[in-house]
């Protein structure tokens, strides 16, 4: 144990995702060592994360504002949203640069044994949003793995009733890969979602 | 095919040991305790990844080692498999095929075949169900290796669906106010959504072992008419809870699968959903069939799992129903009877693997672990007359007057601790 300040250095980014004990102690001896000024912007964008950022109040994206640069964007297409879990994901389909709509961010997928179901999750603020006519098209993007299938079939079963195109990403083959690598099940998914050559 | 080489580092007793072995029958003789079930259970986690005593791999690794490391050779036809595995507690197991890079253990599934006979068969016939599921799943994922994925997919359903009736449960109890609850509809259509997943996965899973028990039957059967003087007929059946079929039994447990103790209320009355005939209604029917059926079960027993917290249809509840004549075997079979049933089950899977087997020399390896001593002079002669066929086939033994003469193979005599000098078979 060391003494004050230095020990709740060490506690506090122990409690940080990824960093154990050790990583701790050697990240809380480089600030201590480290330029002063440095660590002094490094507390400030700490502080002003927490002061200025928020979520975007129609899609739940990070912000500054009450709306995200994206919700505010007049150029994005209304009619299109694309719903995925985190924030994160808006940036990775963003840098395709092909989706040219709007953004809906759950902040999760529905796991039980986290105790997450739909009432955690951000669903009634996307079915305030299709209260107006403008959206016909929900792309539901969320992760491929168990709890983000299960959140695309919830979902898909709530929206099935009022009357927009739901879609679901396609999972296959990675592109640029090779066959023999894919395993059995995101070959066999491939296999179902082929499509006809001949256009 | 036949293992020629085993190569043992830190596993249970051994801190060193490499064995030669050939093809034909090979005795390991020694005194309890000296090590002879360590290299049967090494060559088993070969073939099928898990240890036949244990479920967790820390007491497989040396006290006080921190990793242990089995390697062995197996010659199928004219072809080499030099096969590794490193199994460390509480880490993922690695392996390597033919010293190449490593590889996800689940890639040496279908490689090595081995049938091993053992004194823990005996749960097979008189334990609870969860033995019989075991042993299902275990012959499926050697026979076909893609099952392991697909009982694990199960498995991850089951717990993420068991996790939302627990706390669906724990809101009502908590939620005193006879009123509708709010939340409930929510609980009601998420669980529809884990009910499509479950099905989807138990589907693919029942169909699998359904297959599977169509082509262990007959087997069977034959095999516990070699192994006796034929005079009762032994069956199985496959009942799935999913048919409603599976009578509730007193004090079943259900290992690492619901995680929850709870399980115990005697008031269960047995889901009837029988499709009006007596006949295994199941059978025949296609994944998409079965995926159905399986979601009508689900919708039936909802009030009772939403009562109990707990999924109470599917594969993880179904039964292997084994009889022996009239009767079931659970109970009614004798001492004797029940080791000869559990011994023709390993045979039957041993000739499964035979039909199944693509090229010549792709038979599976023989194991059998301290049968001999529980078994009388007769069957004792008759199960040696059928093993003494297989291409490789190991036993251990405490003395040597348990094996009978028909093995008269090689004889490695096993000593405590690193090494097993070998001994000339005295009547090879």
């Amino acid at each position: 144990m060391y003494e004050g300040a230095v020990q709740d250095l060490i506690d506090e980014l122990g409690r940080l995702p990824g960093i154990g004990p050790k990583s701790a102690q050697r990240l809380a001896f480089h600030i201590l060592e480290a330029d002063k000024d440095d660590m002094m912007r490094l507390a400030a964008a700490i502080t002003g994360v927490k002061e200025r950022v928020k979520f975007c109040q129609v899609c739940g994206n990070v912000s500054e504002q009450d709306m995200c640069s994206i919700c505010r964007d007049p150029r994005r297409d209304a009619s299109v949203i694309c719903v995925v879990e985190e924030s994160k994901d808006v940036l990775a389909v963003e840098r395709t640069r092909a989706f040219r709509g709007r953004y809906h961010v759950l902040g999760g997928a529905i796991n039980p044994i986290a105790g997450i179901g739909p009432d955690q999750l951000r669903i009634r603020e996307l079915l305030t949003r299709l209260n107006d006519d403008a959206v016909t098209e929900i792309i539901i993007a969320t992760n491929p793995n168990l709890e983000g299938e299960a959140t695309s079939t919830y979902l898909a079963r709530m929206l099935k009733t009022i009357g927009v195109t739901v879609t679901r990403l396609a999972s296959g083959l990675p592109v640029g890969g090779d066959l023999e690598y894919a395993d059995e099940v995101t070959l066999g998914r491939a296999f179902e979602g082929r499509r006809s050559a001949i256009s | 095919m036949y293992v020629d080489r085993l190569s043992l580092t830190d596993f249970r007793s051994y801190e060193q040991l490499d064995l030669e072995l050939s093809p034909g029958a090979t005795v390991l003789v020694g005194p309890n305790g000296v090590g002879k079930t360590n290299l049967v259970e090494a060559l088993g986690m070969l073939s099928t990844l898990s240890s036949h005593r244990v479920s967790s791999d820390a007491p497989l690794v040396r006290f006080g080692a921190e990793r242990a490391l089995v390697r062995a050779s197996f010659v199928r036809g004219a072809q080499r498999s030099m096969l590794e595995l490193e199994v460390a507690p509480g880490r993922a197991n690695r392996a390597r095929i033919n010293r190449g890079n490593p590889v996800r253990a689940r890639d040496l599934l279908g490689i090595a075949r081995t049938v091993l006979f053992a004194p823990e068969d005996l749960a097979l016939v008189k334990g609870d169900p969860s033995a019989r599921r075991r042993f299902l799943d275990e012959l499926l994922t050697v026979l076909l290796p893609h099952h392991a994925g697909t009982r694990a997919d199960y498995d991850r359903v089951l717990k993420q669906r068991n996790a939302l009736l627990k706390s669906a449960r724990a809101a009502r109890f908590s939620r005193r106010s006879p009123a509708p609850d709010p939340s409930g509809a929510t609980v009601e259509s998420t669980l529809d959504v884990w009910d499509a997943h479950l099905a989807q996965a138990g589907a693919r899973l029942l169909h699998a072992r359904l297959e599977l028990v169509d082509r262990l039957v007959p087997h069977l059967d034959a095999a516990y008419a070699q192994l006796t003087d034929g005079s009762k007929v032994a069956g199985a059946v496959y009942r799935s809870s999913v048919e409603g079929s599976v009578p509730e039994s007193d004090g079943e447990d259900f290992p690492a699968m619901d995680g929850g103790g709870d399980a115990q209320d005697g008031g269960e009355s047995p889901a009837v959903v029988r499709d009006g005939d007596a006949a295994p209604g199941l059978a025949g029917l296609g994944v998409a069939e079965i995926a159905e059926r399986f979601l009508a079960a689900l919708a039936q027993a909802r009030q009772r799992e939403l009562e109990r917290g707990l999924t109470l249809v599917g594969p993880h509840r179904d039964e292997l129903e084994l009889t022996l004549g009239d009767a079931p075997a659970k109970g009614f079979a004798s001492h004797g009877e029940t080791w000869s049933f559990a011994l023709a089950l390993r045979l039957a899977a041993y000739y499964v693997m035979i039909d199944d087997s693509a090229v010549a020399g792709d038979e599976p390896i023989l194991i059998l672990d301290d049968v001999f001593a529980e078994l009388d002079a007769a069957r004792r002669a008759r199960l040696a007359a059928i093993v003494a066929k297989a291409e490789q086939v190991l036993v251990t033994a405490a003395v040597d007057e348990d094996v009978p003469a028909e093995l008269a193979g090689r004889r490695v005599r096993v000593v405590p601790g690193a090494l097993a000098p070998l001994v000339p078979g005295e009547d090879a």
